[in-house]
Parts: C-alpha cells; structure tokens; sequence
C-alpha cells in the first residue's frame, strides 16, 4: 500500500516559494492560470533548494500540464542524478475556496525510495477504475463511506450505507496535477430506505433549518460553501441551497479523480464537499466490491 | 424449505435467465428489495434487472477497525447474473455473482444473497413489508420492496 499523502501521516514540509495569498471576493471562482503558490513535501535526502534550483516553474508562473510534467520529470532526473529514485506526486488544491477567495497551490510530494511511476501515462487515465472499487472514507477514523463503480460506458454506479444509486458522468480536461474531473449525476435524487433502517445523517435538527450547502459547479469543478445562512440569498439560491444530498448529486458534482493504482491509499483535499480534516481518504480496491 | 445441499445443487444446474421469465419479477425491476437480518443487524438491498443481471449492496455495520485496501469494508457490492425458477416447493432467486470476484464479508457471515447459489423466493408488491428467513440458515429477515432505486 502506498500512502501518497496526508495530514498526520507525512511531516508537512511546505515551503512557500511566494507569498501569493489571493484577494478575491466572496465567491470568486478559481482560477488555474496562474500558480499561487508550490509546496515541496517528503524531500529528505535532497535539500528543497536544490529542488527548487532544477524546477522552472515559480509562484506566479502561468499554470499548465506540460509545465507540470516537466517539473516532475526535473525533480526525478535530480534523484537519479545523485544515485537516489523518487516518484513525485502532483496535487493542486484550492485553499479558501469555501470562504469565497481561492489560493491556486501546487503540492509536490517527493516518494523518497519510490520507482517513479510514469508522468504521462499513455490511455485514459480512468481505464484503472472501470474493473474496480473507488472508496471514499472519513479522513480521520478511516470508516468507510461510499464505493463507486465507474462504466466505460458513462454510467456509474455509486453505494454508501444508506442508499445505492445509478447514474451517469462527464469528464473535463486533465487539470494541470494530472487529475480529471469527473462530473457525477445520479439518475434520481430520491431516497428509498424505509425510515426504520435509514442510517441517521446527524442529530436532529430542533428548528427549522436558517443555513444551507450552497453548491455550484462551472466548467467541471463544483465549489460548495457549507453555512449559508439562506436569508441573505437571492430566492434560486435559496432553493439550491436547501438542496437534500441526492439533489446535490441529482444536478452534479465534480470530484477530482486522479492517476493511480490498485492498492493505493490517499488523501483528496480538492473535493467540493470534503469531510473530516477537510479532506477526503480515498482507496482504489481491486474489483468489484 | 429447501435443504441446503438442495440449494447448491440447483445452483449448479440453472441456465440464464430466459426472456420469458422475466414477468413474474416485473415488480421488481426499477425498484429496490431491501431486508435487515434482524440478529446481526445487517442491511442488504438488491436490484433485479430484465436483462438478467442483479446488483447487491451490503451495509454489515460498523467494522472494528479501519479498513485498508483489503478491508474490512462497512459496505459492500457484487453484480452478476440471476435466474428464477420454479419448483413445486416454491419459487428460486438463483444468482451468479460475475467473476473475477473479490471475497466479501458478507459473503463470509453468509448474509443474505451474497453468495452463488439459489434462494427461496416469494414474489410481493411494490410497498410491501414482511418478515422472513430466507437464507439457508433460517435467520429472520425483514423485508421492503420499496418504489425507485
């Protein structure tokens, strides 16, 4: 099992090449053309100035895939250079998107001892995930959540302790991490467990609901502010913002979704809904299961 | 009931699913039949197709410790393919789970409809609820055909 990254797990070892820290408004959509910031994390065996030295791009720098790859591939020449093998991971969150001023960060995180895996992996990079198991857990206690059957054919299907659901995806460009976004919509947004089994969501709400999730997706990424207090929305946002989750799931939402393997084990901190930590534990199980 | 040796059996001997027997389950198709084992507390649901084949989800509760790539899981699934058959002693929901296949625990608690073999079936209506023992062990089920999935 490969545990490519996490709170609690990795010692955080961000440096921030710049202090870009974002100034946009409440609500202001991300924007990936520019890099904020980069973090280098899991280097030990090589100072991150020497890291820093071989990558081309900087805080401020425009944003792309080919900048990113060859970025990765000049991290790895170094540790090959000097004897040693590393597999570099890319990860670009969007710290402060729920309050409405979105920071575009580029992680790397350096698999010190690791066989590079390839940069560029040749076919679809969701090939690995239609004879398999997708696993969403809680970031913290680890429990599981929900499990997710992506088809080749654009249909999914998607199970958690309550419900099981069909539905169908659509993917947008690869980001610049190598991660593609994959818009799920559940072909219905109503819940059939008898109340008697239903597994209880939360405690008991003892007055009528003042806040709301307030999700909107644009251009295959969904930003979702939890705690809108619904009477300072106009009445459509009202509405999307009362929204039950299989509503939510019933009009999209986008989840990163990124080249890996069966076996491993990682944390997703650019999820439009993240849970525990503010992040999401993902497995890639083998099978159908 | 039928004995378990019976069930593996005619497990062994069905054929798939033939188009014409497909009307009798048609209050099954685009709805979802859930049950509770009511001794372990397990919750299962399961969707038959026209086509022949079913999906099975399984929640078995929480588990006692976080699961890593091999388990254990909470939740579970298993597609295949089904037959229904019918004997003097009663209907059979035969299932085929699709292979390669992981093995399940819910599988290993033998819960309901996780393994290849043939059930006892009684065919219901859409809003439904009854109670049951329909695995081979004669543990008591309750059941929901409910609307939608």
């Amino acid at each position: 099992m490969l545990q490519r990254s996490g709170l609690g797990v990795l010692m955080r070892l961000a440096l921030c090449l710049a202090a870009g820290t974002g100034t946009g408004t409440l609500g202001a959509a991300v924007n990936d053309a520019v890099v904020q910031e980069i973090h280098i994390q899991g280097d030990r065996a090589i100072a991150r100035e020497q890291i820093i030295r071989v990558m081309a791009l900087k805080a401020g720098s425009p944003l792309s895939r080919a900048a990113v790859v060859a970025d990765v591939k000049h991290i790895e020449a170094l540790y090959q250079h000097t004897g040693k093998t590393a597999d570099v991971i890319t990860d670009l969150t969007h710290p402060g998107e729920q309050e409405g001023s979105p920071r575009t960060v580029l992680t790397f995180t350096i698999i010190e001892g690791a066989s590079p895996r390839p940069v560029e992996p040749e076919g679809d990079p969701l090939e690995i995930y239609f004879e398999n198991t997708l696993v969403c857990a809680a970031a913290s206690s680890g429990r599981d959540l929900c499990h997710l059957w992506l088809n080749r054919d654009g249909t999914f299907i998607n199970f958690d302790a309550g419900e099981a659901k069909t539905g169908h995806y659509s993917t947008g460009p690869m980001r610049p991490d190598g991660k593609v976004p994959v818009c799920q919509y559940w072909d219905s947004p109503d819940m059939v467990t008898p109340a008697e089994i239903a597994p209880r969501m939360g405690p008991p709400l003892a007055t009528p609901a003042t806040h709301g999730t307030l999700c909107t997706t644009e251009d295959f990424r969904t930003t979702c502010r939890r705690g809108v207090e619904l009477a300072s929305l106009p009445p459509e946002q009202q509405a999307i913002a009362m929204r039950s989750m299989g509503e939510r799931f019933y009009h999209g939402m986008c989840y990163p979704i990124g080249p890996h393997r069966i076996g491993d084990d990682w944390f997703e901190r650019d999820d439009p809904l993240p849970g525990e930590l503010g992040m999401d534990r993902v497995l890639l199980i083998p099978g159908r299961q | 009931m039928l004995p378990r040796s019976l069930f593996f059996a005619l497990a062994l001997s069905v054929q798939p699913l033939l188009a014409g027997e497909t009307s009798a389950l048609h209050e099954y198709f685009d709805n979802t039949l859930i049950w509770q084992n009511r001794a372990s507390g397990a919750i299962g649901r399961i969707w038959l197709n026209p086509d022949g084949r079913y999906y099975a989800f399984y929640n078995l509760g929480p588990q006692p410790k976080a699961p890593d790539v091999h388990g254990p899981f909470q939740i579970e699934g298993r597609s295949g393919t089904f037959t229904m058959r019918n004997m003097p002693a009663g209907s059979l929901l035969c299932l085929w789970p699709s292979s390669p296949r992981a093995e399940l625990k819910a599988q290993q608690q033998r819960e309901l409809y996780s393994e290849a073999m043939c059930y006892t079936f009684v065919l219901h209506s859409v809003g439904d609820v009854w109670d049951d023992s329909a695995d081979p062990l004669h543990r008591a089920y309750r059941f929901w055909l409910v609307k939608g999935r």
